[in-house]
């Protein structure tokens, strides 16, 4: 499959003049977006995620979850979601959006074997102090339950875009 | 013969769309469930967590711990107050406990059934750590010694049926110790040889409630052979020391009580103290 624009095949049916095509942002309009799709997802997911765990370290609320895995899947899903956003209207779209459902998953994987979190207060060590434990697995399996269905939506739309390439744009770029 | 009509000006094309292929349509609603169902997480996370902040746990003011006496069992009992004021079940409460002395060895646990505590409703859950001081136990000693315990504790539940949370406690002060002091604290046996011989038995009573019962004390020679017992009331108060003698007639022959073994039966209760050396 090329990673190249869809042609805008017009879907049978389609109700619409003759000379309406589906018009999809230019490239550089979708890199500039691109970007800040990248920045508000890296500001979601590593930035603000990050900063909260040192800020509770900090005040004596060590919370037991590696930032590296925050940093490194946070990363990964802000790559891979900016360049989703820019391939929408590529053949690329379907693979690079199940591409990110799949880290997602495994982020939720991690995150769900480090369940639960521990938040100690006061002392350390079983010396008067208290310590909180958390669990989240449920929470976890039903993200990733519901990862697993944009997955599976995902895939249909790679399919959609194999079996008829461009229709699809027909409803992601309404014609005006 | 009429001029022909004008021909009929086409309508304006429609520019609604059609409706969508059957796989952007399956695609659409695969994501469309995908977001309904973290919706519904997300609104099912707000409600446990707004519900849980009418959750109160607090110990009854005034109300310490609490021991109580049985067959070679202390039982230290704290009770707890529990109020839930929030819109959701709190379900698997449960309280655990554990209590070690400074050697390492578990003398005393505690698990209680796991309860739900339905909206609006309050409860008392009395925590009793049971403390075994049976004969070859390891918290036979604690009966004649004032030491210090560590204990630990867990209140666990879950939050409106998604959320399991834990919490871990240690009571006590500095090194999550807490002071141990011993019914039987200072317990000596004195032997005056007669005719008939006077055992004496005296002991500091530690705990904040009485003990009162009969105490049997049996002398041993240094073989481990009984050398006979004696028989005493004993009524100690809360805190206080508590001497009280007996007559001991001996076997006879040459015995020569070297340790000794008592026992006390009270109300309810009943307990082997450590074995002494005779002074």
């Amino acid at each position: 499959m090329s990673a190249g624009p869809l042609p805008a095949g017009r879907p049978e049916g389609l109700l619409a003049p003759a000379d309406a095509r589906p018009r999809p942002l230019p490239l550089l309009s979708r890199l500039a977006l691109g970007v800040l799709v990248f920045l508000g997802l890296y500001l979601a997911l590593v930035t603000l995620p990050t900063f909260a765990i040192q800020a509770l370290g900090s005040n004596n609320l060590p919370i037991s979850l590696s930032t590296q895995n925050i940093v490194l899947f946070g990363t990964l899903l802000a790559l891979l979601g900016a360049a989703a956003y820019i391939a929408r209207p590529m053949r690329i779209y379907g693979p690079l959006a199940m591409a990110v459902d799949l880290v997602e998953i495994g982020y939720l994987l991690v995150l769900y074997a480090s369940s639960p979190f521990h938040v100690s207060f006061g002392g350390t060590g079983g010396s008067g102090g208290i310590v909180i434990q958390i669990g989240f697995t449920l929470i976890v399996l039903v993200l990733i339950g519901a990862t697993l269905l944009t997955l599976a939506g995902d895939a249909v739309t790679t399919v959609e875009d194999l079996q008829h390439p461009g229709e699809r744009l027909w409803w992601s770029y309404p014609i005006r | 013969m009429a001029a022909p009509s004008p021909a009929p000006i086409p309508p304006a094309p429609k520019r609604r769309r059609a409706g969508r292929p059957r796989l952007m349509r399956i695609s659409r609603w695969l994501h469309l469930a995908s977001t309904i169902v973290t919706i519904l997480l997300v609104v099912a996370l707000a409600g446990a967590v707004l519900s849980a902040t009418g959750l109160r746990v607090a110990a009854p003011s005034g109300a310490g711990e609490v021991p109580t006496l049985g067959n070679n069992v202390v039982e230290l009992t704290i009770n707890l107050n529990l109020s839930n004021g929030g819109f959701l079940a709190i379900s698997g409460f449960q309280v655990a406990a554990i209590t070690w002395t400074g050697s390492g060895l578990v003398v005393g646990h505690y698990a209680s059934p796991a309860a739900t505590l339905s909206p609006h409703t309050q409860t008392t859950v009395a925590v009793g750590i049971a403390v075994d001081v049976g004969p070859g136990s390891p918290g036979q000693a604690l009966l004649t010694q004032d030491t210090s315990l560590s204990a630990e504790g867990w209140v666990n539940f879950t939050l409106g049926y998604l959320i399991p949370l834990s919490f871990g406690f240690s009571p006590g002060g500095s090194g999550g110790l807490a002071p141990w002091n011993a019914p039987f604290g200072n317990y000596a046996v004195t032997y005056a040889a007669g005719s008939p011989g006077t055992v004496t038995v005296s002991f500091d009573n530690g705990l904040s409630i009485p003990i009162a019962g009969t105490m049997v004390t049996t002398l041993y020679d240094a073989g481990g052979s009984s050398c006979g017992s004696g028989s005493l009331p004993v009524d100690a108060g809360a805190g206080h020391p508590f001497e009280g003698s007996a007559t001991a007639a001996l076997s006879p022959g040459t015995c020569v009580p070297a340790t000794a073994v008592s026992t006390l039966s009270g109300p309810g209760y009943s307990f082997t103290l450590p074995e002494v050396t005779v002074g």
